[in-house]
């Protein structure tokens, strides 16, 4: 009944769920970052300079993120 | 009740109320739960009485159920490659919690539990700690290689593994929020129309004309629905596949 999923990644489906997943995955990743660097300037008092710091990490990890959905993945599929 | 007062009121679908009168509300028992409740036991029947025939031609039931089973079975051993079959349960039962959840949320009257981020957010990180306890456990101290390239420039080890740790970190954040923005933008959508439904249809002669336009238009949302539904579910169950690849093979 079901077409047996091909070993494509992530990434598949309409361009505005695509669109979407990449958003979440940019919006998800500055959260964690400065979700991250807030607490730890809280802890350290270093207000602002860690969430400031975290900030940029998260939006790299954010681009990271989409990348690797764009990218075909290392080692998927059935070869190993 | 939203139309009569002129407002549409499209977020109350989402309130969470006590079920099973006073023994429910001193315990916190939510229609929430009861549809959790109702979705373990749906899954639980159509693989039992689904599979109690075992014939070679399978019947209805039958045929859902090694339908469901071979789908899941497909996506596990293709993304997750030697070894994945062991993790075949832990991604068969989240696939068919979120489908049954989404599922059941398009019929009238039902709530969706996957609509609230609690819920979503509680699945999504069950898969973060496995797929971080089976990379701990397979490769020990070689899981932390994991957040730093082979073959890149020590220097710039203070850049990419704080940014590859919060890379990780985000994981179970997208894989929740995915979920519950789309059953949540669904819902509302689905409810607005309903409610133009009402609205136009109070306009007078021509009401009942006019308000078949947003009729038809969900008419159309819960095709669309029906649709994201099952592809939530499977991206839901994808993507938990991927994160486990990457914890087995550690790239």
């Amino acid at each position: 009944m079901d077409p047996k999923p091909s070993p494509i990644g992530p990434l598949s489906g309409s361009s505005a769920s695509v669109g979407f997943r990449a958003g979440v995955e940019v919006v998800s990743a500055l959260v964690v970052g400065v979700a991250l660097g807030w607490y730890l300037d809280r802890w350290l008092g270093t207000w602002p300079w860690l969430f400031l710091l975290f900030f940029v990490f998260g939006s790299v990890a954010g681009v990271l993120n989409v990348f690797r959905l764009f990218s075909p993945r290392r080692g998927a599929g059935k070869q190993d | 009740m939203a139309a009569e007062s002129g407002s549409i009121d499209a977020l109350s679908q989402f309130q969470l109320t006590p079920v099973f009168g006073p023994i429910g509300a001193a315990v916190g028992f939510s229609q929430s739960n009861a549809h959790m409740l109702l979705a373990a036991g749906l899954i639980t029947a159509l693989i039992m009485f689904g599979m109690a025939a075992r014939a070679v031609v399978p019947g209805r039931l039958q045929s859902l159920a090694e339908a469901s089973y071979e789908f899941v079975y497909g996506i596990v051993d293709s993304q997750v490659g030697h070894g994945g079959k062991r993790f075949f349960p832990f991604v068969f039962t989240l696939f068919m919690f979120v489908l049954f959840g989404n599922m059941l949320g398009l019929f009238p009257y039902a709530f969706t539990y996957t609509s609230h981020l609690a819920v979503t957010f509680g699945l999504a990180l069950i898969v973060f700690v496995v797929i971080t306890a089976v990379a701990l456990a397979l490769h020990g101290r070689k899981f932390f290689g994991y957040f730093f390239p082979e073959g890149a420039p020590l220097w710039l080890a203070p850049i990419i593994v704080p940014v590859e740790v919060v890379s990780y970190l985000s994981r179970p954040v997208s894989l929740s929020v995915r979920l519950f923005a789309n059953m949540v933008a669904g819902h509302v959508l689905l409810k607005v129309f309903a409610t133009f439904v009402v609205m136009l249809g109070a306009l007078g002669a021509v009401g009942p004309f006019v308000a078949t336009l947003p009729l038809a238009v969900n008419v159309l949302l819960i095709g669309f629905e029906i649709l994201v539904a099952f592809l939530q579910a499977y991206v839901f169950a994808i993507l938990t596949s991927i994160y486990l690849h990457d914890a087995v093979h550690l790239h």
